[in-house]
């Protein structure tokens, strides 16, 4: 599974974009269920003391595997593949004449299922909260599709179109279980947002935070120098005055 | 009372997430609603599941012997939309049982196709290592079968 990360994040630039989010997905998806058994068995045997160490490898892997996939959800300026599928070819079916056969895996579902699962394996709000309108677009598309009147109808016809509704199915139940209150309403914010509007809000927020610096800066600045001057003045006026000495800044 | 929501511009509240989450459940529902009766029908009838599209086989190959036999990737698609929230009891008695039933019936079907020598996944499982696997991983998680059989049979 180590390897199988390692050599998504290697090979994933140049390749289709569906491709890598089905496999970094589906990887997600088996760490991060593995991360939760793992968490309920760790009082359960002798291998307790490498529990860290298989914790922070774990930890690490799905960051990795999260930012593939934020990184490709931020670029994409189209956002309907989360209804396209990607086929992957049964190579190994053992019958000759069933290989020429597909396996569909919906995009949409299956990513916004990881990112979910990833979330409630280590909530962290960068899994899902700063992914929600992809999550939240997937889960409204096919709550609109399915109803009592309209039961979904795959595109992929045959056997398979059962595995469409897997994903499906899985996905909303995963949404339904998440937990609401570790979706922050700042998360929610900064969910409908690209992470090339991120950066400019950055920016701009950065500008303002320095023009308001400097105003407040010159305010203080003046305020003291006017204060400075008027406790000298008085200072020396009183001085003077006590020498009985003419005030030179007093006209007669 | 209608109480006023709180929402960011995009319209987006924890109220409506929950509302979004008791949508995800619904629709949940009606996808296992459609395997269900899918797999008593086809149960009944002894015969290549019924259709809930045109395509006459678009559901088959799961608990039923169809034109390509029993298949293990249709079954433990289909086991693993019915398990979902099995908690949840939204089942009028009667279907919950079938439910029970056809869950039993399907792990211990693919249980089988994993251990026994004799069986057809065993015969030619090197030369389908991948899809076999995604197949189980799918049909059988290791917090459910095992426990329930545990369960079931102590």
């Amino acid at each position: 599974m180590i390897d199988l990360v390692e050599a998504i994040d290697e090979k994933c630039q140049g390749k289709d974009n569906r491709r890598v989010l089905v496999e970094a997905s589906i990887c997600l998806i088996a760490l991060a269920r593995f991360d939760r058994l793992d968490q309920r068995m760790e009082n359960a045997g002798p291998w307790v003391a490498e529990m860290d160490s298989i914790d922070v490898e774990i930890k690490s892997r799905i960051d990795k595997l999260v930012s593939i996939i934020q990184e490709i959800l931020g670029e994409q300026e189209d956002e309907t593949f989360y209804i396209d599928r990607f086929y992957i070819r049964l190579y190994s079916t053992p019958e000759p004449d069933h290989r020429y056969r597909y396996y569909p895996f919906l995009i949409g579902p299956i990513v916004a299922l990881a990112l979910l699962e990833a979330g409630k394996s280590r909530p962290d709000a960068r899994y899902v909260e700063q992914n929600l309108s992809f999550v939240h677009q997937t889960i409204d598309t096919y709550v609109e599709e399915i109803s009592d009147e309209n039961p979904y109808i795959s595109e992929q016809r045959g056997p398979a179109s059962i595995g469409d509704h897997t994903w499906i199915a899985e996905c909303l139940q995963c949404y339904a279980e998440y937990p609401v209150n570790e979706i922050k309403q700042s998360a929610v914010i900064r969910g409908k947002v690209s992470r090339k509007v991120q950066k400019k809000m950055v920016l701009f927020t950065f500008f303002v935070i320095v023009l308001i610096g400097a105003t407040v800066l010159s305010q203080v600045t003046s305020g003291w120098t006017t204060t400075i001057w008027s406790a000298a003045s008085a200072l020396l006026g009183a001085t003077i005055a006590e020498m009985g000495l003419p005030h030179p800044l007093k006209a007669d | 009372m209608s109480t006023t929501r709180v929402k960011n511009r995009f319209g987006v509240s924890p109220e409506d997430i929950e509302e979004k989450q008791r949508a995800a459940k619904r629709t949940r529902r009606l996808i296992q609603d459609h395997v269900l009766d899918d797999a008593v029908t086809a149960d009944e009838s002894s015969h290549v599941s019924k259709s809930i599209v045109r395509d006459e086989f678009a559901w088959g190959q799961y608990l039923n012997e169809g034109i390509h036999g029993i298949g293990t990737y249709g079954t433990a698609a289909a086991l693993q939309i019915l398990s979902l929230g099995e908690d949840d009891r939204y089942l009028p008695s009667e279907l919950a049982d079938d439910r029970d039933e056809i869950l039993h019936r399907g792990r211990t079907w693919l249980d089988r196709q994993w251990c026994d020598p004799a069986s057809h996944t065993q015969q030619r499982f090197d030369e389908a290592v991948v899809y076999r696997c995604v197949a189980f991983c799918l049909g059988i998680s290791p917090d459910e079968s095992g426990a329930k059989r545990t369960n079931s049979s102590g």
